[in-house]
């Protein structure tokens, strides 16, 4: 009997935890689910199938736009209010919804408004693939955006294969060609072996520390770390370590970052550019906040757990103290971070040279800037234990620079495609002398490689600007000053090496004569095309220009980390 | 306070020209012989919007009758946007006030009289220019990029005289000299004004690098680049009315006289004045239009407008103010000299400028009310008669097929009579014989030069006046009144320069500029007899050119002509322009308000000046009236000097030995050392990062299996620096 | 699979002889073993199917660690232990092996469609 209604009662409890708490804060990913289900019935009724799925798909993610901007905007920091963290646990605590998922959350969003329009407008998919692709895509992204906002080991690993599974049916989109069947085999084996790995190291940390809840695993560890007297701690540091480890192959599989790069050159050569655009921006944003969420979630507990007595102060009290006692935990990462971070950029650089293939050359373009988001991460991290108000700052960086690349490598992943649609090749050298024949677009593509640079006045610039004093911060401040000021030095002397390539880019397509075969204009900006390459270059200057607007967003999502 | 009306319309002066500028940049292919449209309408709106700017403000300063009433200070100002503002720091040790104050430049504009006159001009010069193009220019292949110039220019040169912030003026000077350099060489493909534009351009910088200094200094003085006082702001505007109502208010002594030079060195690379005066004659490549109106009427009269606007600085340095005269007076002979045995019209024209230009500065170096209005007047009649001759210049350019020696046509009066007209008059008005616009004009500067000289004798002649202009006034007393009004600056630091400032100087400054006023007359004269008088000749390249031009280009001429004969005598007789001008802030200033005289016409020095004027037309007469202008001429009689006035006082060949020279050698040097040295240096670098990359791509083999095992290597090297790491 | 038994053996030999009652340890020593079996097959099979195959084995091996550290029974009375989350997991991770198989399959099949073999080596037109 009394078991019976304690069913009742927790059914019940349950009940208005998913119905009155959680899903009015989840309406984003709810639309996109919907959409999904929209996408498969258009295929199987006839009637539904007149509709063009791209159009369905946008209508979806421009409504899960809306909920993710009026999300935001419901924040109490919102325009100038007091910024701090506005943290809920949803769905008992798998989930957790503050101003870090909000943000990016409406960061996947608006890349889908501007993406799907532009694979519409680019061709592929064709007409026939139209529902799958955009049904891969919008669950992949729903998969992000649960890796955005992942609270619990079990959500990490299935927001990651959420992500990840649809990403390598897109990879082989092309399914005629050699390449792209090629491509999605090596990016499907090397993920599904990284993510066990990844599930592997997940078992041995939880099991260690006795809960698959990030902020209660944070205390476990505090408690551990307590226990047992400094550098003492034997087997259980080492298996520690070693789930951590195995935890960041995972995570470094989705950044693209080295070792663990590989497969990105590869994949991205081989699937269309529109997908390489996909996995550029939206998985490395998403893989990006998932970082965040795990080392700050393991490095900093946060104070007011739910059922906990929120109003305590005691709670607050006993948060610095287990902060002050995960010191070694957040040392570990910012190594860790930090090490791949430096090789990361530097590689991926340093590769780009010499590459002939603009798909191929964006790739390792893409593996560098994972390189610079994560030396944001690294000093946010370095800053999260001292200086709380700093590490807001870094993140802050972090999640600006992440908006100003959504812009410039959609864009440059756009140009690509319709220059592929033009000229039937992505090879760099047949963008010779593009400039007599179609000089907006020639425009267009020097806007984004130079924000791609990082040069001022354009939005690259300042987020580089950001990512570079957040390192110096952490430099003066934090304990970590030896590795910060590498990474500083890293950094700067790899934005110069980018200079390189990037520019050769602009030298083949502006100096280099033009091809005597060459049709007329390849691609004028007056057109769909055009206008979907100016929709993305403008804000690179814009933002360049007026970035207070956008900063103080970004501000908002570093509010977070407090 | 702030009439809404005037303040908003004045956006529309440099807006409509911009807007114009931007619809043929768009337009002008599509266009085609059309494409004068938008910009003869934008330039057409601005002169109209001008004139009703200029009539409300001319409302609001009022009839001044006999001085009934001292003039208030009118001033009209509109804030557009804030361009950039940075925080100020929070007070602390060793910061000047102005950044604790923060840094923010305000894009406003103000409408003063000066501005209201100068913004007449500009537009007014520049709509009888845009039309005058569409005959001109009419087939040319640039014709769209010409209109789009002129209207850019226009919009540049109305931002520039409007705008009231230091850093402003800066950008729209820069921007002007880019409007110039496109013009001067706007037929690019001729290697002489490709080579012209280029050397206005470098010349130029070396002004612009002035006032950037300038700037810089006046920043760090007064801590702030406004004109005006900035609502909830402790610093008041450099020339707003609360400091000019202070006597104390204008920073003196060193940095003032290191300003004022600064700002004078700019002024002579616009206004080309000794020694940046070379770049103009060159200029004269462009086409005759943008010379008449950029380099006669409006963008050389950047500098008068200069140093007339920043009138309150120099007069607080006395020194800086003698070397403006001593400048111009200088240039004003050396130019006519040059003037008078060149045989290119639109040189003789050229040098005309820069002489005439060179008066406005001695009559701006004077630092008195009546030296700023004088060089004020000089500068509106001056537009309007050598913006005639230009055009007529033009005009015979244009039927001569693009010649432009005067030796190789003549008697053209019987060819094209409105042209040979308009021309004569606009020549009697250079030559400064009454009652033409010139003769009133250089009048009040030889009598401002006067007054400067011989100070005893205008007291006596004032003798009656109040003390104002009392018989104490000696040439010192505006040095003795502004060390007496800064206390502030110490007695050491008295400028050495202020030591020109004695009356012999200024008698020396008269005295050449009464000569130069003999020459003007003789060189104006001579082009006028070789051109139009003697026997009809025409060169070969006129073809079917060679008659009188459209009416699109005569009228022009024709209405140029009436205020080349009237504006002086209305200006003077009614002393509208004096009395209207004395109401803008910088000249309303308490040190320069001070120095009013009222109005007076000097029958000796206006007899001084026409005797010289009539001397100068007779030996024209004598050499060329109705002579073939290609026979030997009176420069025989000239000796030695001859090759020296033809040679330009070896300007260009003394630049080109002490300054282009070396630097060439010393480029030659840096470019050995940079292709031999750093190259290889900077070549050896960039190739680490080919020969790393080109290592990296190896690693990429395509083989997966190899990249799971990089990635274990990988792995297992970050563990080991990690275990490093901890242990160190 | 001798590797595979030898390192079985090994691991058996460093608990000792198997006298005490089974814990939570002798289940961690088969899922490691699960683990390292499927980590040398991932890498050493040439077979695209024997690489998937090795992925299967990790992913067991990692579950079979989930469900060992959420039994209460095995890791003795006071210890945390993952409750019943671990189980859960352990399910989703099964599904999401067979959604990740699935689709790995798929993608087999066109790589062998437009290669005509399932050798992993012979993906290497892309690189550099």
């Amino acid at each position: 009997m009394n078991s019976v209604s304690d069913l009742g009662s927790i059914v019940s409890r349950s009940l208005h935890d998913t119905l009155a708490l959680s899903l009015p804060l989840f309406r984003p990913e709810l639309c996109l689910a919907v959409t999904v289900v929209l996408l498969l019935l258009c295929r199987m009724l006839p009637v539904l199938k007149m509709l063009d799925s791209a159009w369905v798909a946008l209508g979806g993610a421009a409504f899960a736009l809306f909920y993710a901007w009026s999300d935001l905007r419901g924040l109490p920091g919102w325009l100038g209010g007091d910024a701090l963290a506005s943290r809920q646990e949803i769905f008992t605590g798998l989930l957790v919804f503050d101003s870090l998922t909000a943000y990016i959350r409406l960061l996947l969003m608006a890349f889908l408004v501007l993406y799907i329009p532009f694979t519409k407008v680019s061709g592929i998919p064709d007409r026939e693939d139209g529902a799958d692709f955009y049904t891969l895509v919008l669950g992949a992204t729903l998969g992000m955006c649960l890796m955005a906002s992942a609270n619990h080991l079990l959500m990490v690993f299935m927001a990651v294969e959420m992500a990840s599974v649809p990403s390598y049916a897109l990879a082989g989109l092309l399914k005629g060609r050699r390449a792209s069947s090629e491509a999605a085999i090596k990016y499907a084996v090397y993920g599904a072996g990284a993510s066990g790995i990844m599930l592997y190291g997940m078992s041995l940390l939880a099991g260690l520390l006795g809960s698959c809840h990030l902020p209660t695993m944070a205390r476990q560890l505090a408690g551990l770390a307590g226990a047992i007297p400094a550098g003492n701690l034997g087997g259980v540091e080492m298996v520690l370590v070693l789930g951590g480890l195995m935890l960041a192959v995972g995570l470094a599989f989705k950044l693209s970052a080295v070792p663990f790069h590989f497969w990105c050159p590869d994949v991205f050569e081989g699937a269309a550019a529109e997908v390489g655009g996909f996995l550029s921006v939206a998985s490395k944003t998403a893989a990006v906040a998932l970082l965040l969420r795990i080392a700050f979630g393991l490095g900093m507990p946060v104070a007011v757990l739910p059922g906990a007595d929120s109003s305590s102060a005691l709670a607050g009290q006993a948060a610095a103290l287990q902060g002050a006692l995960l010191g070694d935990a957040r040392h570990f990462m910012v190594a860790t971070i930090g090490l791949m971070a430096a090789l990361t950029c530097t590689l991926g650089n340093l590769a780009a040279y010499g590459q002939n293939n603009m798909k191929r050359l964006l790739a390792y373009s893409t593996i560098a800037h994972a390189g610079y988001l994560l030396m944001g991460v690294a000093a946010a991290v370095a800053l999260s234990g001292s200086h709380p108000a700093s590490a807001r700052t870094a993140v802050s960086a972090v999640a600006f620079y992440l908006a100003t690349y959504l812009f410039m490598n959609l864009g440059a992943f756009a140009i690509v495609a319709f220059l592929r649609n033009a000229l039937r090749s992505e090879e760099i050298a047949s963008y010779a002398g593009l400039i007599r024949t179609s000089p907006g677009i020639v425009v267009a593509t020097g806007v984004v490689l130079v924000s791609l640079i990082g040069l001022p006045p354009l939005a690259g610039f300042w987020s580089k600007f950001l990512i570079f004093s957040a390192l110096v911060e952490a430099i003066s401040l934090s304990a970590e000053r030896p590795l910060m000021l590498v990474l500083l030095v890293v950094g700067g002397l790899n934005t110069v090496f980018s200079l390189y390539y990037y520019l050769r880019v602009l030298k083949v397509m502006t100096f280099d004569p033009l091809p005597a075969d060459r049709p007329g204009e390849a691609l004028s900006l007056v057109s769909f095309p055009g206008a979907i390459v100016t929709a993305l270059a403008v804000p690179v200057v814009m933002l360049g220009i007026f970035w207070s607007g956008l900063y103080a967003c970004a501000q908002l999502a570093g509010a977070f980390a407090s | 306070m702030q009439p809404l009306f005037p303040a908003t319309l004045l956006v529309l002066v440099p807006l409509l020209p911009l807007v114009g500028a931007i619809c043929t940049v768009l337009l002008g292919r599509r266009l085609g012989p059309r494409a004068h449209l938008p910009a003869v309408a934008g330039i057409a709106g601005a002169a109209a919007v001008a004139l009703i700017l200029l009539l409300t403000t001319y409302a609001e300063v009022g009839h001044g009758g006999a001085h009934s009433e001292p003039v208030r200070p009118v001033e009209m100002i509109t804030t557009l946007w804030q361009w950039a503002s940075v925080e100020g720091t929070p007070a602390g040790e060793g910061l000047t006030s102005g950044a604790q104050q923060g840094f923010s430049i305000p894009v406003t504009l103000r409408l003063d009289p000066l501005t209201a006159t100068l913004l007449v001009i500009i537009t007014g010069v520049g709509l009888l220019v845009a039309i005058y193009s569409i005959g001109y220019l009419h087939d040319d292949p640039g014709y769209p990029r010409f209109f789009a110039l002129v209207s850019m220019f226009v919009f540049s040169m109305s931002m520039l005289v409007a705008a009231s912030n230091f850093l402003l003026v800066y950008v729209f000077w820069e921007a002007v000299g880019a409007c110039s350099y496109l013009l001067i060489g706007f037929w690019y493909s001729k290697p002489e004004a490709a080579r012209a534009a280029k050397k206005a351009f470098l010349v130029n910088r070396v002004g612009d690098f002035g006032l950037a200094i300038a700037t810089f200094l006046l920043w760090m003085t007064y801590g702030t680049l406004n004109f005006h006082d900035t609502p909830n702001s402790a610093i008041e505007g450099i020339l707003s009315q609360t400091r000019l109502a202070d006597p104390g208010g204008i920073v003196g002594g060193v940095i003032g006289t290191a300003i004022c030079l600064l700002l004078l060195l700019a002024a002579c690379g616009k206004s080309a004045q000794m020694p940046l005066h070379v770049w103009l004659p060159d200029a004269m490549e462009g086409p005759t239009p943008a010379s008449a109106l950029i380099h006669a009427a409006t963008m050389v009269t950047a500098g008068i407008y200069l140093i007339t606007r920043c009138a309150p600085l120099f007069v607080a340095c006395p020194g800086a103010l003698a070397m403006v005269s001593i400048v111009g007076a200088t240039t004003a002979l050396v130019a006519a000299l040059i003037a008078t045995v060149q045989n290119d019209l639109k040189r003789v024209l050229a040098y005309s400028t820069i002489s005439q230009l060179g008066y406005m500065f001695a009559s701006l170096g004077t630092g008195t009310m009546l030296g700023f209005t004088a060089a004020i007047f000089h500068l509106v009649t001056h537009a309007f008669f050598k913006a005639l001759l230009f055009l007529g210049a033009g005009s015979v350019m244009h039927a001569m097929g693009g010649v432009i020696d005067m030796r190789r046509f003549g008697g053209l009066r019987k060819v094209m009579p409105i042209t040979a007209a308009t021309f004569l008059i606009g020549s009697l008005a250079l030559s400064g014989v009454p009652p033409f616009a010139g003769f009133f004009s250089k009048d009040e500067i030889l009598a401002t030069l006067h007054a400067k000289a011989y100070p005893s004798a205008h007291a006596q002649e004032h003798g009656d006046l109040p003390v104002a202009a009392g018989a104490d006034r000696s040439p010192l007393h505006l040095a003795a009144y502004s060390s007496d009004a800064h206390a502030a600056t110490p007695a050491g630091a008295a400028v050495g320069l202020d030591s020109l400032n004695t009356p012999a100087v200024w008698q020396t400054l008269f005295w050449m500029s009464l000569v130069t006023a003999g020459l003007t007359a003789f060189y104006t004269f001579r082009a006028v007899f070789m051109t139009f008088t003697g026997p009809v000749r025409v060169p070969p390249e006129a073809g079917h050119h060679a008659h009188e031009s459209p009416p699109v280009m005569t009228w022009p001429l024709i209405i140029l002509a009436v205020p080349s004969v009237l504006a002086g005598w209305l200006l003077f007789s009614t002393d509208a322009l004096a009395h209207f001008l004395s109401a803008t802030p910088s000249l309303w200033a308490e040190s320069v308000r001070h120095t009013a005289t009222p109005l007076e016409f000097h029958w000796d020095l206006a007899i001084q000046g026409t005797l010289a004027a009539a001397i100068g037309i007779a030996v024209a007469a004598i050499g060329h009236l109705g002579r073939r202008s290609d026979l030997p001429q009176m420069e025989r009689y000239l000796g030695p000097l001859e090759p020296l006035f033809a040679n330009k006082f070896y300007f260009d060949q003394i630049y080109q030995a002490l300054i282009v020279k070396p630097l060439e050698g010393l480029a030659l040097l840096a470019a050995l050392f940079d292709r031999s040295v750093i190259d290889g240096l900077v070549d050896g670098v960039a190739r680490i990062p080919v020969a790393l990359g080109s290592l990296v791509r190896n690693m990429q083999s395509g083989l997966l299996q190899r990249y799971a095992l990089a990635g274990v290597m990988g792995v297992l090297a970050i563990v080991y620096a990690l275990a490093w790491q901890l242990r160190g | 699979m001798n590797i595979v038994s030898l390192s079985a053996g090994c691991c058996l030999f460093a608990t000792g002889p198997l006298t005490e009652p089974v814990g939570v340890v002798h289940y961690l020593i088969v899922g490691a073993i699960l683990f390292t079996a499927g980590v040398v097959c991932m890498a050493l099979k040439r077979n695209a199917l024997g690489v998937l195959m090795g992925i299967e084995l990790v992913l067991n091996g990692a579950n079979l660690n989930f469900v060992a550290f959420s039994s209460p029974y095995l890791r003795g009375a006071g210890s945390a232990t993952l409750g019943l989350d671990g189980q859960v997991i352990a399910l989703f991770v099964i599904l999401l092996a067979a959604a990740e198989a699935a689709v790995a399959l798929a993608i087999t099949l066109n790589f062998y469609n437009n290669h005509s073999t399932v050798d992993i080596d012979r993906a290497d037109d892309l690189k550099g």
